[in-house]
């Protein structure tokens, strides 16, 4: 979407011939029209995402401050990016943005474990019945499932979050995470499966204690 | 379809990812094979634990206030095409489509004017070495200005200014730029000087120069144009103008 730009009093001066003196960044109240309804446009196809643009950063961040501070900042850089929106659902779009965000936050902060270290051999589950699945589910104490999902590397975590928590189909979580559909698919049965690992280690670690 | 071949896929028939054909397989399986539905239930235990009881967390208050108010002062960056994007360069383009416009007439005016007098010094030199330097042999002008007459579709000036130093030895008719010139021939000491006399005044040419060793003085007067050429001394010959000039 191209907005016709109103550029400022032509400038004569050297300087300004030169392009020395750029205009300064076009404010509001250059094209309020223009700018407003734009607005208007981008907070109706991406302020519904806002919960699932929150979720996905809370997860990823692991605290509110940052996952605040990441969302607002990733609105902002999709609203700069808008003209590139081609419309469909904004939601793979917008969380693609938050996802980038957060990464080069984490990224400055942290080193980010490459997702394909995760071997199964390493991880094999002692018990990985149906029964034992079943078990955990209705024992389930939601603290503990809370920090073995924090404790996921990050590639396993926003699997689950984008899939089970957000209804991402996988050939969005491919466009989004940027992987084929087949490594969506295994990543998220292995990250199912490491997260419930992680949470039998903590009800066997309280219940021993 | 065989176990190994399933296990890989009960993730994705469970979530509906899977095509028809694939997933009617994975059915035929599971409905014989006891170890991969026991799999299947544990997957799908696992599945419900995340989606029943993993918190989605919701926005919190004021986040979306806070990001409505940062929305319109941010202006998107509009993508503008090409030449408006760079349209800081077209006052340049502009100067320097100008300035080798410029460049080109007034080059071309000089190389115009060089040539000019090129001819001029060629003429001289070789009316001088070819001995065919006077047509008319006079140092009466009233003898050299009617033998114009019937050669020129003009009437230059003739002086004689033997009381000056420049004594008038007689007169041509030449080719210059394409023009017929009246040659007035005149003496200094041992030297010549030749001044070609042409019609139009309008070309520009160097008042003083020197070409090819040869000292080029020119001027406009009564719509004609004058060039003298000569071997003198350049302040010399530069007298030799001023008195043509004075007595015209």
């Amino acid at each position: 979407m191209f907005t016709p730009r109103t550029w400022p009093t032509r400038n004569y001066s050297v300087a300004g011939f030169l392009g020395i003196n750029r205009p300064v960044r076009r404010t509001d109240s250059d094209t309020p029209m223009n700018a407003g309804a734009l607005a208007t446009d981008f907070e109706r196809a991406m302020l519904p995402h806002l919960d699932a643009a929150f979720n996905l950063a809370r997860w990823l961040m692991r605290n509110e401050h940052d996952a605040r501070d990441c969302v607002q900042d990733a609105y902002l850089r999709a609203f700069q990016a808008f003209d590139r929106f081609r419309g469909g659902d904004g939601k793979p779009w917008l969380l693609t943005i938050v996802r980038n965000v957060c990464y080069s936050r984490l990224r400055r902060t942290q080193t980010i474990e490459p997702p394909n270290i995760f071997d199964e051999t390493v991880h094999a589950v002692p018990d990985d019945s149906a029964a034992e699945a079943e078990r955990l589910r209705r024992e389930v104490r939601l603290e503990l499932l809370q920090k073995a999902m924090e404790e996921l590397p990050e590639a396993m975590r926003e699997v689950i979050v984008l899939h089970d928590l957000e209804q991402l189909s996988y050939k969005e979580i491919a466009a989004v995470v940027g992987i084929p559909i087949g490594t969506v698919m295994s990543r998220l049965a292995r990250a199912r499966l490491r997260l419930q690992q992680e949470l039998r280690r903590r009800v066997d670690a309280t219940e021993k204690s | 379809m065989n176990c190994d071949e399933v296990r890989p896929l009960l993730a994705a028939h469970l979530d509906g990812e899977l095509d028809v054909v694939r997933d009617a397989d994975v059915v035929a399986h599971l409905n014989t094979c006891t170890a991969c539905a026991d799999a299947a239930l544990a997957h799908a235990a696992r599945r419900s634990l995340i989606v029943e009881k993993l918190t989605r967390y919701a926005a919190p208050a004021g986040l979306r206030a806070s990001i409505r108010a940062a929305l319109p002062t941010a202006a998107p960056v509009a993508r503008a095409p090409w030449w408006m994007a760079n349209r800081q360069v077209f006052p340049l383009a502009a100067t320097f489509v100008v300035a080798i416009g410029l460049g080109f007439t007034w080059g071309g005016a000089r190389a115009r004017r060089a040539a000019r007098l090129d001819e001029v010094v060629s003429s001289y030199v070789r009316s001088n070495a070819s001995g065919h330097a006077i047509d008319v042999i006079s140092t009466d002008r009233h003898t050299v200005k009617p033998w114009f007459a019937g050669k020129l579709d003009f009437a230059p000036p003739v002086y004689d200014l033997a009381s000056a130093g420049f004594p008038l030895v007689g007169g041509r008719v030449d080719r210059i730029h394409e023009q017929t010139a009246a040659v007035l021939i005149y003496n200094r000491r041992k030297h010549v000087i030749d001044l070609y006399i042409t019609p139009d005044a309008g070309a520009s040419l160097p008042a003083e120069t020197t070409t090819s060793g040869f000292n080029l003085v020119s001027w406009t007067a009564g719509g004609q144009r004058f060039v003298a050429i000569s071997d003198l001394a350049a302040p010399e010959l530069a007298d030799f103008a001023r008195q043509f000039q004075q007595a015209n």
